[in-house]
This record gives C-alpha cells, sequence and structure tokens, in this order.
C-alpha cells in the first residue's frame, strides 16, 4: 500500500489494551511492509512516543488507566513528538470519533474493521508527511 | 375504614403507572446491555476470525489443518452474525436503527443471496428457482443491506424448513404504488394458523423439534422489525402439509444509475476505503454519486447544502470533498472558502467542483481556483472515477503542508 518511491518502511506504534487486537493489526501492518513497535496502555503509549519516534500511530479508544483521549491530549502539548493518529472506536460511536479529531486525531477506524479498510486507512495517515528519514531508525521496531 | 372506590381506583392507577415505568426502565436497560455485551463479544471475535484468515493464507498448511482452519474461520463467523443479530434487536427495539435507502441494483442483490445458498440446497436435493417480474427496475432506492439482510433470513428459513421440492424467490414491483415485492415460496411442512402469528415474535421457534435446526430464532423477529422500520411489512400465508409463502414489501421508488462498464480497472487502485463527501442540494445527483462510488468500495456521506457541508467537514475526517457549485443559502464555492478559513480535518484536503455550469468538455480553471479539480453533471462515471483517483493520488504525493492538527 506504500509508495513505490519510498523504499523506507514505515514505522507504527500500535496501541491497545487487547493484546490479541495489538497482534492482528501488527501482523496485518508488518505484512503490508510496515514496521511495528506495540503498547499496551497510554503511559507505555507515550513513552514509546518520545523514545521510538515512530512515524504513525494506531491507538485505541477505550484503554484503561489512560485512555486514548488523554494520549491524544498528552500529544498537544509543546514538543511532543506527534505522528498522524487514526483511533480506533466501538462501531456506533460517532461521539468518539468527533471527540477525537477535535484533539487532533488525523483518521478513525471503527472495530470490527476488515484487513482492505485498516491498509487502506493506515496507507493514508502518510499523507503529506516527507520521505522517511531511514537513517535515524531507533530500534525496537519489528521487521518481517 | 375502607378506602372510597375513587380513592382505590386512583391508587389502582398510581401503582400501574409506577410498573410501567419500571417496565420500560427495565426494557431500556435490557437494550443497553445486549448492545454493550455484543461489543465486547465483538472484540475478540474479530481476533478469532482475523486470525484463522492469517493462518488461512499460508502457503505451509497441510490439507487437515486448512479444513480445521476454515472450521474455525467459519464458526467464528456465524457466531459474529448471531452477535450481530442481537445487537439489531437491541436497536430495533429502543427504536435507533439507521435506514439507509440509496440506488440499488435489486435484482441482483436478491439473485446474490440466493446463490449464496446453492450449496445447502444442493445437499438436500432441494430446488432454488429465481424469479423476477418485467416490471422490476433494475434500480430502486432501498436499504441494500437490510433488505439482503431480510432475504438472507426468509430464504435461509425456506431452506432450513424444507425438506423436499423447491425454495422460490419472486420479485414483483407495483409501478404506481412504487413498492418492491420479494416472496419466498417454500414447500416445506407449512404453519398452522394459531401459530403463524408468532412466528415474527423474539425466540419462538415453532415447536423443541424445529429448534434443532439452529439459528438463534431471531431471523424473522429483526425481519418484521426492520421491514416495518423501512415502511413496509411481511405478511405470511401457509397451508400446513403444503409450505409456506412469506411475502416482503417495501416502498422503493425507481433510481437511475448509469451502470459502470469495466469496474475492475479501478478497484485495487487509491478507491478503496476512501472516505468522500458528497455536497449537493438535490437528491438524485447525491445519490448517483454514491451509487457509483460505494461499487468501489467507497465510504460516501452526504450534505445538502453549504452549512451542512462546512459543518461536516469541521467535524469529521474526509479524503476528498465533491463541491456542488450553485446551493441556496452558502453557494460551493463560500463553502470551499469557510473550509480552507477554518482550522479542521479537512482544511487542506481536495475539494473538486461538482458542476453543471460548462456547456463543454473544460470548465474554465481560472473560475475555479480554490479547486483541485472538477466533475461534470450529468455525471459520466468513468470521468468521475478519473478525477477523484487523480485529485488523491496528486494529494497523497505533493500534499499542500497541513496545519491540521497544530492548528487546534
Amino acid at each position: 500500500m506504500q509508495p513505490l518511491f519510498d523504499l523506507a518502511p514505515r514505522r507504527i506504534l500500535v496501541v491497545d489494551d487487547d493484546d490479541s487486537i495489538v497482534d492482528l493489526i501488527s501482523t496485518r501492518l508488518i505484512i503490508g511492509g510496515y514496521k511495528v513497535a506495540t503498547a499496551n496502555d497510554g503511559f507505555e503509549a507515550l513513552r514509546y512516543l518520545k523514545d521510538l519516534r515512530p512515524e504513525a500511530m494506531i491507538l485505541d479508544i477505550n484503554m484503561p488507566g489512560l485512555d486514548g483521549f488523554g494520549v491524544l491530549e498528552h500529544m498537544r502539548k509543546p514538543d511532543t513528538h506527534a505522528p498522524p493518529t487514526l483511533v480506533l472506536t466501538a462501531r456506533h460511536n460517532a461521539g468518539d470519533v468527533e471527540r477525537a479529531i477535535r484533539l487532533g486525531a488525523r483518521d478513525y477506524l471503527a472495530k470490527p474493521f476488515d484487513d482492505r479498510m485498516l491498509l487502506a486507512r493506515v496507507s493514508r495517515l502518510f499523507r503529506g508527511a516527507a520521505t522517511a528519514a531511514a537513517a535515524a531508525l531507533p530500534g525496537d521496531f519489528k521487521d518481517i | 375504614m375502607p378506602a372510597s372506590p375513587t380513592a382505590e381506583i386512583r391508587a389502582l392507577k398510581k401503582q400501574l403507572r409506577a410498573a410501567l415505568v419500571r417496565a420500560d426502565q427495565a426494557a431500556e436497560a435490557k437494550a443497553e446491555f445486549l448492545a454493550n455485551m455484543s461489543h465486547e463479544i465483538r472484540t475478540p471475535l474479530t481476533a478469532v476470525i482475523g486470525f484463522a484468515g492469517l493462518l488461512a493464507e499460508r502457503p505451509d498448511l497441510d490439507e487437515t489443518a486448512g479444513r480445521y482452519v476454515a472450521r474455525i474461520g467459519g464458526a467464528g463467523r456465524a457466531l459474529l452474525a448471531i452477535v450481530n443479530d442481537v445487537l439489531d434487536f437491541s436497536q430495533l427495539e429502543a427504536g435507533r436503527i439507521a435506514i439507509a435507502p440509496r440506488a440499488t441494483a435489486v435484482i441482483d442483490a436478491a439473485r446474490e443471496v440466493l446463490d449464496l445458498f446453492a450449496l445447502p440446497a444442493a445437499e438436500k436435493s432441494i430446488a432454488l428457482r429465481f424469479e423476477a417480474a418485467l416490471a422490476v427496475p433494475s434500480h430502486v432506492t432501498v436499504d441494500a443491506d437490510r433488505l439482503r439482510q431480510i432475504l438472507l433470513a426468509l430464504v435461509g428459513n425456506a431452506v432450513k424448513f424444507t425438506t423436499c421440492g423447491a425454495v422460490t424467490l419472486r420479485l414483483g414491483y407495483d409501478a404506481a404504488a412504487e413498492r418492491l415485492s420479494a416472496e419466498v415460496i417454500d414447500t416445506g411442512p407449512g404453519i398452522a394458523a394459531h401459530q403463524r402469528a408468532r412466528v415474527f415474535q423474539l425466540f419462538s421457534q415453532i415447536d423443541a423439534s424445529t429448534t434443532r435446526k439452529g439459528g438463534t430464532g431471531m431471523g424473522l423477529a429483526i425481519s418484521g422489525g426492520l421491514a416495518t422500520a423501512m415502511g413496509g411489512r411481511i405478511t405470511l400465508s401457509s397451508r400446513l402439509g403444503r409450505g409456506s409463502t412469506f411475502r416482503l414489501e417495501l416502498p422503493a421508488p425507481p433510481a437511475e444509475v448509469a451502470v459502470i462498464a469495466a469496474p475492475g480497472a479501478w478497484t485495487d487502485d487509491v478507491l478503496i476505503g476512501l472516505r468522500v463527501l458528497v455536497v449537493d442540494d438535490n437528491a438524485a445527483n447525491r445519490e448517483v454519486a454514491r451509487a457509483i462510488l460505494e461499487q468501489f468500495d467507497v465510504e460516501v456521506s452526504e450534505a445538502a447544502d453549504g452549512l451542512d457541508a462546512v459543518e461536516l467537514a469541521l467535524r469529521l475526517p474526509f479524503d476528498l470533498i465533491l463541491m456542488d457549485m450553485r446551493m441556496p443559502g452558502l453557494d460551493g464555492r463560500s463553502a470551499v472558502r469557510e473550509i480552507r478559513r477554518r482550522p479542521g480535518p479537512n482544511q487542506a484536503m481536495p475539494i473538486l467542483a461538482f458542476s453543471a455550469d460548462n456547456v463543454g468538455d473544460v470548465p474554465d480553471m481560472d473560475d475555479l481556483s480554490e479547486f483541485q479539480g472538477w466533475v461534470l453533471k450529468p455525471i459520466q462515471p468513468l470521468a468521475m472515477l478519473a478525477a477523484i483517483s487523480q485529485a488523491v493520488a496528486d494529494d497523497a504525493a505533493f500534499a499542500m503542508e497541513a496545519p491540521i492538527a497544530a492548528a487546534l
């Protein structure tokens, strides 16, 4: 799904408290040619945003502890790494989507989603982004 | 001292009212509970179905393992269907179900439903027949997903309960009333008169022996509820030992849609999963655009005027906006300026002029400087798809510096 001229794999942080969902999304993304790091809650997500500087994030809204809204709010602070973010919401919840967008999320996807939709929306997250700086690639991203 | 009769009646009325309030609250709580439960069940099911799919794609899978994985995926999808039934029912009961009519190739849709049962029907040696009256228009305006859901339930039931003979799906159309009818006729055991009213009630399969056939018993209840929500109804006629006929009637005005010659050409392109906002004060134009775009898995939202469009564009992100030029109230050009001026998720997204102003092939681009392209009316499907694909591809490669999140 990535443009051909962009040779470096994009690095994506996947955040969900449900391990099976994290695993499912990461597997799909890795097969799709992305590099993936994962976090299970909002605090871990903030730590990885800072340390790994991913180029995009997939963020579950409903999480115990610091939820997706909390992460988005934190990302609005100055000097915080804030990559384009796609939020995962429950079906039938337009309110959550609008709130996440107001807080700066770039896109949304309702659970359950199908693979094609996931990959299509993720590829659109990189709209307008400059080509990846492959040189300064931090560790901890899984490759194929 | 005994209370006077009037005081007694007053007290009873009060009790009755209190009981009604409690019953309403209980129903509301139940709907809420069912909605929450189905969401909770759905999430792990997504993983079950998703991983089964991933596993099934592995080339090193041997035949037995492949069969097991197919079983897991199949059972997962069956369970998801049940959960969706529960959610639908709770939404119906709470009056919260959304009906979205749009141009639908109704004959194809009905035939596809019937085709899904080719295998189970062949296994039981029952024939499947499809009939469509000449009067049925090629496209009608109806909620295609809900129509499909009702037909699946009716045909599924007919196939399930018929042991020999045939199941017929017959489409008819009343042009004067603009109503579509779909009859599902089986040669099954039939339903006795005193049981006919019950089949549309929740959880009522006719007797213990039929429950063994599986299913939630919600299909007909949901179908009946959906038909009502769509402004139609389902009726049943039956003779014991002869078979049953379920007749669905729905309001379905004819719709005109251009059929695209070569759908294959665009599908794995930029169009899949795209979110497009179609703005036009003319509902027919919105419908035609939707009907074409949805064939390519584009997610379409609609706005009926400029103010609506601006309001929606400030709330939800789209990949592209198709903007009518002449609208009452806020016209297209002003709406675009407003979207560009105010920080929001679409401030820097491509907007195409959706215009009928030009007689020739190419409008005057000096006049369209705020736009990233144009689509002429009446819509030519291929030209529209090309314009949208082009604008989205240009945008992905050379997007304007987007002040999106930061500007909020």
